[in-house]
């Protein structure tokens, strides 16, 4: 199962430069995975981006995407990871629950194009696959997260 | 069973049809909870694709042309949140 971040719904719901990549990542033959979380920050952005493409959220929702509403699952395994990163845990707190949710319903991928706030670098420490493929950016910062 | 683990706390789920479904679809966690195995199961919803009969990828992205274009960095700069406290 792929865990799609925030950044990569609005990305598959908008016009933007990555299209062809994220087109590329939803012809693959594995189930796709909205969280809740990812849900609302991403219908949150649209209402600043683009309104409309919270239309082609609702229908790769009833499409191609599974919504899910796990949320006590995500929170036990997100703490679970803020104890055992203690203060290295340079994520804050909704990344850190993406990558809890994403290990807490079962994903073998997490799918997100932010390399800025550590989400990726903490699901490669997590032993997650990540999409995009990882850059020499996201296995520097897991570096400082494993100390 | 997918892998072994110590969690603490408020314990997921267990219900035992939700476990014999989840070991049949590989995605069943063997945890301890307060020195007690239990299961945690993904549930079988979860792991289901919807129906995309009728759904055409190639049709979406077309139309996805026609909306005005964004960069991605605005799409992280919008998602990006505020340093906490």
């Amino acid at each position: 199962m792929i865990y799609l971040d925030s950044n990569v719904v609005v990305a598959a719901t908008t016009n933007q430069d990555v299209s062809e990549k994220v087109q590329r990542l939803l012809r693959v033959k594995q189930p796709f995975y909205v969280s809740r979380l990812a849900d609302y920050e991403a219908r949150k952005a649209m209402a600043c981006l683009d309104p409309a493409a919270e239309g082609n959220l609702d229908r790769l929702l009833a499409e191609k995407f599974r919504l899910g509403n796990e949320w006590d699952g995500a929170i036990i395994q997100a703490l679970k990871i803020s104890r055992q990163f203690k203060r290295r845990l340079c994520v804050d707190s909704a990344d850190t629950l993406h990558v809890g949710w994403a290990m807490s319903v079962g994903a073998d991928v997490f799918a997100s194009f932010d390399r800025a706030s550590g989400p990726r670098a903490l699901a490669l420490c997590l032993g997650l696959e990540l999409w995009p493929e990882p850059r020499p950016k996201d296995f520097e910062t897991m570096k400082r997260l494993k100390g | 069973m997918k892998t072994l683990e110590t969690v603490s706390g408020t314990f997921v789920r267990h219900n035992w049809k939700d476990i014999i479904a989840g070991v049949a679809a590989g995605k069943c966690f063997l945890v301890e909870n307060h020195g007690r195995k239990e299961a945690l199961v993904i549930s079988p919803e979860t792991l289901e694709q919807p129906q995309t009969s009728g759904f055409d990828l190639d049709e979406y992205f077309a139309g996805l042309k026609k909306q005005p274009k964004i960069s991605l960095e605005q799409i992280n700069a919008t998602l990006a949140r505020s340093p906490e406290l």
